[in-house]
C-alpha cells in the first residue's frame, strides 16, 4: 500500500516537474506577406496553438489553415479553395528541437537568440527547415518570434495560370508565439 | 433597326453592369461574406458542437468546415486582444471550449456582455485544435 502511495506521489511530481517547464499558448501568430508587382498578398492566423519545453526546447505549433484571415474575401477564397485545399488539409504545423535552449535563462528577463531545427508540414508535404529565432523574457512569459521564407511549390501549392506572377515564389513567414508558463 | 439598336444597346448595358459589379467584388472589396446574411446557417449549441469535434473530427470537418454555423452557449471568457474580442463558449468537458474570434464591428455590443450570459454566435467553423475555432462571429439577435 505504501508502495502504491509513493508510485502516486512519484508520478504526480514528475507531472507537476513535467509542466513547470512547460510554456503554451493559444494564441500564437502566423502571418505570410506575399510581394509582386502585380499584387501584394497577406493573411495572418492569431490562434496557433504551440507548446515549449524550456528544459528540452522541444517545440511544436500547430494551425488550422482556414484559421488564415485575409483582408479581401477573394483572396480567402483562392487560398482556401485552389492552393491550400483547407478542407482537405485542415491543419499545418512544426515540430522541432531549439538546439541551444540552455543559454535561455526563463527566470530572467531578457532577449535571447536561439537556433532551432524541425519539420514544417503544410498540406501533404514534411519539410525539414532551419532557423533562428529571438525569445524574449519578460515577467514569466516567453515571446518567441522567428523569421522564414517558404515556398509555396515546396507544399503543392498549385498556382493557376491566372494567377502566375500574382503570387510570390517564396513568401515572408513571420512566427509569433506569446507563451505563458503551464 | 432601330429595334436591333436597342437590344444591343441593352445588352451592352447589362454587360457594363455585371462587368462593375465584378469589379467591385473582385479588387475594391476588402470587407467579409456577412456570416448573418447567410442562408444556410447550421444551428448547434456550444457543447455538442465540442462533443462532436472531439470525438470525430473527419466527420465534423465534413459537416461544418465550409459552413456558417449559428452556436449557442454560456460565455467562459472574453478577451480583449488588438482591438479584436475573443469570445470563449464553454463545453461540458474540462478539456477544451468553443473559440469565437468576434468581427471588429461587434465590439461596443461585447462591451454589454458578461461571464456565464446565454448568447448566440454566428460565424465561420475552422476547425478544431485543442478548441474548436470560429472567425468572423457575429451576434444573433
Amino acid at each position: 500500500m505504501k508502495n502504491k502511495i509513493f508510485l502516486t506521489l512519484l508520478t504526480i511530481g514528475t507531472i507537476l516537474c513535467a509542466n513547470a517547464q512547460q510554456y503554451i499558448t493559444k494564441t500564437g501568430t502566423v502571418k505570410f506577406f506575399s510581394h509582386t508587382t502585380l499584387e501584394d498578398i497577406k493573411a495572418e492566423n492569431r490562434k496557433v496553438v504551440s507548446v515549449l519545453d524550456s528544459k528540452t526546447g522541444v517545440m511544436e505549433f500547430t494551425m488550422l489553415m482556414k484559421g488564415f484571415d485575409f483582408p479581401n474575401q477573394l483572396m480567402e477564397d483562392h487560398f482556401n479553395e485552389s492552393y491550400a485545399e483547407s478542407s482537405k488539409f485542415p491543419k499545418a504545423g512544426f515540430k522541432g528541437t531549439i538546439t541551444d535552449i540552455s543559454k535561455v535563462d526563463f527566470s530572467k528577463d531578457g532577449t535571447y537568440n536561439v537556433n532551432y531545427t524541425g519539420k514544417m508540414t503544410i498540406k501533404d508535404v514534411t519539410k525539414d527547415i532551419t532557423g533562428t529565432a529571438t525569445i524574449v523574457v519578460k515577467g514569466g512569459t516567453a515571446t518567441a518570434t522567428s523569421k522564414i521564407k517558404v515556398k509555396p511549390s515546396d507544399y503543392n501549392f498549385k498556382i493557376p495560370a491566372t494567377a502566375v506572377g500574382k503570387i510570390s515564389d517564396s513568401m515572408d513567414v513571420d512566427i509569433i508565439m506569446d507563451y505563458k508558463k503551464k | 433597326m432601330k429595334k436591333k439598336i436597342a437590344i444591343v444597346l441593352t445588352a451592352l448595358i447589362i454587360l457594363l453592369i455585371a462587368a462593375l459589379i465584378y469589379a467591385k467584388y473582385a479588387f475594391f472589396t476588402e470587407g467579409h461574406r456577412d456570416p448573418l446574411k447567410s442562408k444556410d446557417k447550421i444551428y448547434i449549441t456550444a457543447p455538442a458542437l465540442y462533443a462532436l469535434y472531439s470525438q470525430f473530427e473527419d466527420s465534423a470537418n465534413n459537416k461544418y468546415l465550409d459552413s456558417v454555423i449559428s452556436v449557442s452557449g454560456a460565455i467562459q471568457n472574453i478577451e480583449l486582444n488588438n482591438e479584436r474580442y475573443t469570445i470563449t463558449l464553454a463545453s461540458n468537458d474540462s478539456n477544451g471550449t468553443v473559440i469565437c474570434e468576434m468581427d471588429k464591428k461587434e465590439n461596443e455590443k461585447i462591451k454589454q456582455l458578461k461571464k456565464d450570459q446565454q448568447i448566440s454566435l454566428v460565424g465561420n467553423c475552422n476547425g478544431i485544435l485543442i478548441d474548436v475555432q470560429l472567425d468572423r462571429c457575429k451576434l444573433a439577435d
